[in-house]
This record gives structure tokens, sequence and C-alpha cells, in this order.
């Protein structure tokens, strides 16, 4: 009986695949973000809830799949580029302290607001209007669409912002700026712009993740955007925060332990699973996977 | 301290003075429920479902000629309310009383209920300590309950997989930090043991779990016959359409966790030939379930759910009890007159909403769960168990 079972071991692979495309999708944008400010962005997981929601509503307003997804991640977009306006702008000069409460403090806000709008109870997301569900088998294994897609469109949506950070002029400033603020500031770079950006960059990977998150698991409640931030954070700090293709592994990493951990029969211990993965990997890399060492400036 | 025991002793003598120009012709029996608050929808459900049965008492002449008054406390989902609202309405005379409605806040009064030795039913606490103390391992022998517990929607489950959809392997996916589910699993487990049904996979996951895929894909290499999930409704679609991407395609079953779970389908096929149990269901085709449904109707202008009946049925126990005593010509607010109550109740043999109700050794309803089908999406009475 103790035979490999490769069905069981495939599917679960392709399990780990999706989960962790969706975590390494959110974790890009606390990587970048931390990257050029040098801010946990604790709202960011409530991004995602606030996508949640405006694509449910656009669907039930009967607008098409294009537009509903469209009116998802432009709104990530406004809302974050608002928060960071009128939540983190005036706190730049700020201790780093400040900052992150105030970030813990919209995290906060984002979620009552959601209730005090939508209840708290939660509320079924129609999945099937935005993607088909199709069942594809391959030889024994069944594997559904939605399941294939998400993988595909998160890992375009890593390539496409590798190549818009790494061969346009916007994308060069943010490297820049992530490099040194104040120098990329005399350098001629416009700051606020860039920080911007930033922002609208992040939440539009987190309004893309929304829409792959609640198609895989319709559901939209308030506090839906805590735990799985919570998760991509760690996957960021896992793969080094402030580093893309560190997000993208750590986010991956985290998927495939979630998996693998349920896959064995422990799937009560996922969480600490998840929070001890992080342990060992900060003892004996503390500046994450792919994080570049650091040394405080003075 | 010795200020609040002044203000108590003055209440109590204020009480004693207005026991003497008490009306002598009406009978109380106290509500203490959360009437406003969180958990505002289940204290009003069980106050609808007394109001409506008292109502119906009076109507056909009340105790021997006297009405039954029903005097009720709002606690506001606090426990420390609930003790001062259970002291309040004993101090106003009452013969019995139905609450509280939540585990939570009926545990905070069993103590000063059980010092008393006063009747006490609570309509929905499932929490096993209510009519059990725990510490000194002995029956609370004044505490009763109309609802059914965890374990016994467990075993009835498992009862009907056997007998109705003749499972020979059976999974089980629970909630390792939720006590209902907990519960739930275990007598499941033990009783389709009992009956022959083996169990080839215990797959759990944690509250705020949103992926069940490493779980699932578990389950389908087992290839069970039907797949027990003792879990609230919210989180049933979730598991129900990850389970449909990976090709699992067994019966599935639930508690009365999934009681509002037909409101929240998208897509039925999810649920084709899915059961559930509960305590009450509106298309219970017995009589009694079915005046009870006409008559709330009537009067509240809704639906009830299983609070409302639960309500009732917690009313009619108590009040029957009452009725006994009083034949006894037993004189009210006496230690023998509540001891008379209480006996009363244990004896109980009636036919209420939720089925036939006598109590077993734990104070506990003996009585039949209720198995909804889910076709089309809606959920369809299916059996009495």
């Amino acid at each position: 009986m103790h035979r490999f079972n490769w069905l069981l071991i495939f599917s679960q692979f392709i399990n780990g695949l999706q989960l962790g495309s969706i975590y390494a999708l959110i974790s890009l944008g606390y990587s970048m973000v931390y990257g050029i400010i040098m801010l946990l962005n604790f709202a960011h997981g409530d991004i995602i809830m606030v996508g949640g929601y405006i694509a449910l509503i656009s669907i039930l307003n009967r607008f098409g799949p294009f537009i509903s997804v469209f009116f998802a991640i432009s709104g990530c977009a406004v809302i974050s580029v608002l928060i960071e306006r009128l939540a983190y702008r005036p706190l730049r000069k700020a201790s780093k302290t400040s900052l992150l409460i105030t970030a813990i403090g919209v995290s906060i806000f984002l979620q009552n607001l959601a209730q005090l709008i939508f209840s708290a109870n939660g509320r079924p997301f129609p999945a099937s209007s935005i993607l088909k569900n199709n069942k594809m088998r391959f030889g024994k294994i069944n594997v559904n669409s939605v399941t294939i897609i998400t993988i595909l469109i998160s890992i375009i949506s890593m390539l496409l912002l590798v190549i818009l950070v790494h061969k346009t002029k916007l994308g060069k400033a943010m490297r820049a700026v992530s490099e040194d603020l104040e120098s990329g500031q005399l350098m001629g770079i416009n700051i606020d712009k860039v920080i911007s950006f930033t922002f609208i960059l992040g939440s539009s990977l987190a309004g893309i993740a929304s829409i792959m998150f609640c198609c895989q698991y319709p559901l939209v409640n308030p506090t839906m955007g805590y735990m799985i931030g919570m998760k991509a954070f760690i996957a960021a700090v896992l793969g080094g925060i402030g580093s893309i293709p560190g997000a993208v592994v750590g986010g991956f990493t985290i998927g495939f332990v979630e998996i693998f951990v349920s896959a064995i029969g422990f799937s009560a211990w996922i969480d600490v699973a998840v929070f001890a993965v992080l342990i060992i990997v900060l003892l004996i890399r503390p500046f994450g996977i792919l994080g570049r060492r650091l040394t405080e400036k003075v | 301290m010795k200020k609040i025991c002044y203000f108590f002793t003055l209440i109590l003598f204020f009480n004693l003075c207005g026991c003497v120009n008490q009306k002598t012709d009406e009978i109380k029996i106290g509500v203490l429920a959360p009437l406003t608050g969180n958990l505002a929808q289940y204290g009003q459900a069980v106050l609808n479902g007394v109001k409506l049965y008292v109502d119906a008492y009076n109507e056909n002449g009340g105790l021997g000629g006297k009405p039954i008054a029903c005097i009720e406390y709002d606690e506001e989902g606090d426990c420390s309310k609930a003790i001062v609202g259970f002291n309040f309405l004993v101090d106003k005379g009452i013969a019995g009383l139905v609450g509280d409605a939540p585990s939570v806040q009926t545990l905070a009064i069993v103590d000063d209920a059980s010092k008393q030795n006063f009747p006490v039913i609570t309509p929905t606490a499932t929490a096993v300590g209510v009519t059990y103390d725990e510490e000194k391992k002995e029956v609370r022998k004044n505490l009763f309950r109309a609802c059914f517990l965890d374990s016994h929607q467990g075993e009835k489950m498992a009862i009907f997989a056997k007998k109705e959809l003749k499972a020979n392997k059976a999974a089980v996916l629970c909630c390792t930090e939720n006590d209902h589910s907990m519960e739930a699993k275990d007598f499941f487990v033990k009783k389709a043991k009992e009956l022959g049904i083996k169990i080839v996979a215990i797959e759990s996951f944690l509250s705020d779990s949103k992926d069940f895929k490493g779980q699932l894909t578990n389950i389908l290499s087992k290839k069970p016959d039907c797949l027990f999930i003792p879990y609230y409704y919210e989180t049933i679609p979730l598991i129900a359409s990850q389970a449909k991407s990976i090709g699992l395609s067994c019966t599935m079953l639930g508690t009365d966790g999934w009681d509002s779970l037909t409101s929240i389908i998208l897509d039925p096929t999810l649920f084709e030939d899915s059961y559930f149990c509960s305590a009450y269901s509106t298309s219970d085709p017995n009589e009694m379930a079915q005046t009870f449904l006409n008559d709330y109707r009537k009067k509240f202008g809704r639906d009830p759910n299983t609070f409302d009946a639960e309500g009732y049925d917690a009313a009619k126990i108590l009040i029957s009890a009452i009725e006994k005593v009083c034949f006894k010509k037993i004189s009210l607010g006496t230690p023998e007159f509540k001891q008379g109550v209480i006996d009363a109740m244990k004896e109980t043999d009636l036919e209420c909403v939720t089925g036939h109700i006598s109590f077993d050794e734990f104070n506990n309803p003996i009585k039949n769960v209720v198995v909804n089908k889910i076709v089309g999406g809606k959920a369809i009475f299916c059996e009495k168990y």
C-alpha cells in the first residue's frame, strides 16, 4: 500500500502552485512599497477586500466581466493612491513607527468601513460570471480552468512587472528611489510621482489577486483581507522584503508549505508551519531568501 | 462590596413589600435573553416564540382561569447583566425561567440558579456545562434545555448515513478551533464506527481558512461515499466549490450550522443531494409544526426559524410543568413549588414543534432531528431521525 501516489502528489503540486501564485501577487505589493518608502503597508491586505467588494457590486449591477474586473483593479489603485495621499504623505518626515501605526489604523478603518456599508456577514461571490469553471482532465487528474488561469495570469503579471521595473524610465526611477530616496530627489526625480506610481502598481496587482482570490474562494467579507494579507506579508519577509523576485519566491514557498502540511494530514498546523518556516529562514538568513544585506545609514 | 449588598437588600426589601400588593390572579414566567446588541437576533427570536405560546395559552383560558404573564429582561449579551437579570426576575416572583439564550450567558447564571434550586429551561444554549456541573461531576437537576446538543447531531447524521445512504466509507472535514464542529465530529465518528461505516479520512481546518484543496485532495484519494462537514454556512460554499473543482462528488452531510446556507447558494449544482440536520424545518408536515408556522406568520409576518421554535417549545415545557404543580395546590414561591416544577419538567413527555420531547438523565432532550435535503438550492424536509 505504501506506493507513492503520483496522482495525489501532482494534484497537490497544482494546488500549491495556485495558492502560491495568489500569495506572490499580493506580497509583491508589500515588497515594492517597502522598497520605496520603508513602510510596512498593513492596509495592503484590505485592498484585496476592497477589490472583492467592487467586483461583487459591479457584477450585481450587471456590468460585464471585463468591465467588473477593470473596475475592481482601478478601484484598488484609486483607493490606495488616496490612502497614500491622505494618510502616508503627511507623515513622510515622521518616524517609521508613526507610519507603521498609521498603516495599521488604515487597515482597521477599511475593515470597519466595509462592515458599516456591507454588514459583517459574508456575501457569496458570483465567480462563474467572471470565469467559467470548466473541468479539464489530464489523464486521470482533474484540474479546473480557474486554477490554470490563476497561475497563468499571476506569472504574466509578474513578468510584466519585471519588464516595467527594469526596462522603462519610470522603473529606473523607482529603483533609484529605493536605493536612496534623497539622492534620487537631488537627481531630479519627482518623488511624489514615483511613490504614487508604486502604490498604483502594487494595488493593481492586489486588484488582480483579489479577482483571482474571489474566483477560487467565492466569499467576500470585510475581514477577508486580514489573514491573506498577513500570509503575503510573511511571504514578502521570507523572500527578502524590498526584493521583487524575493516576493515571488516567498509567495510560492508559503503556498507550497501550506499545501504540503495539509497534504500530510496536519491541516490544523498550517499556520504553525508557516511561521516556523519564517523563523527558521530568518535565523539562517536574517534578510530573507533573496534580500540584500543592508547596513543602516548613519 | 458592602454598598452593593445594601443595595440589593434594599431592592429585595422593596420587592417583598411589593409582594403584599401583588396581583394574585396571574402567574409569571421570566424570559432572559439578549434583546439588543450583537446577539439580539437570537434573543428576539426566542422571545417571539415564548410570546406566541403564552398568548395562545391565555386565549385558551390560561391556567385554570389565571393568565400567564411573561416578564422579559434584556441582558444585552452581557454575562454580568444576565446575573442581575436572573435575580431581578426571581425577585419579581416568576414561577420559572426561560433563558438564557446563548451558551456563555446561560453558563453565567447556572450557579445562582442551582443555589436557589430554581427551575430554568434554556431554549438554545448548547454548552454541556449548562445542565452538567463539570467541576462537581453532577447533573444540575434544576436546569433543562429544549435544544439538542452537537453530539446528538453527529450521532443522528451517522445513523442517517448508514440507513438512508447505505454508506460504507465516510470522511469528515471539521474545524479544530470550533467546539460545535469538534463535538459533532467526535460523535459522528464514534457512532459511524459502531454502525460499521469505515471512516477513511478525518481532515481539519482552522476557522479563518479559505483554502481546503489540500484536505479535499486527500479525501478524494480515499474515495468516500459521504463527507460530513459540521461547520457554519458561510464556509460551506467555499468547501463545496473547491470539492467540485478537484472532482470530489460524494454526498455532503452537515449539521444545523448549515441552517442559513440556502440563503447564500449561488450555484445549486454544488449542493445537489446534500443533506443537513436541523431542529426545525418550515416544511415539516407535522400538524403541530404547521400550526406553529401559520400562527407565527400571522403574528409576526415572516417565517420562524429554529430559535423561534425552540423558544416556543421551552415555554410549552415550562408552562406545562407549572400547570401540573398548580393543580396540586402548592402555593407559589415556596421551595416545594420550585421542586415540583423541576420534577414535573423532568417527567416531560410532550409533543412539541421541534418533535416529541422527553429528558434524559443529563436533562438534555431526547428528540428527533429533522434531516433536510438540498434540492435546486432549497432545503426540503426529508426525514425525521
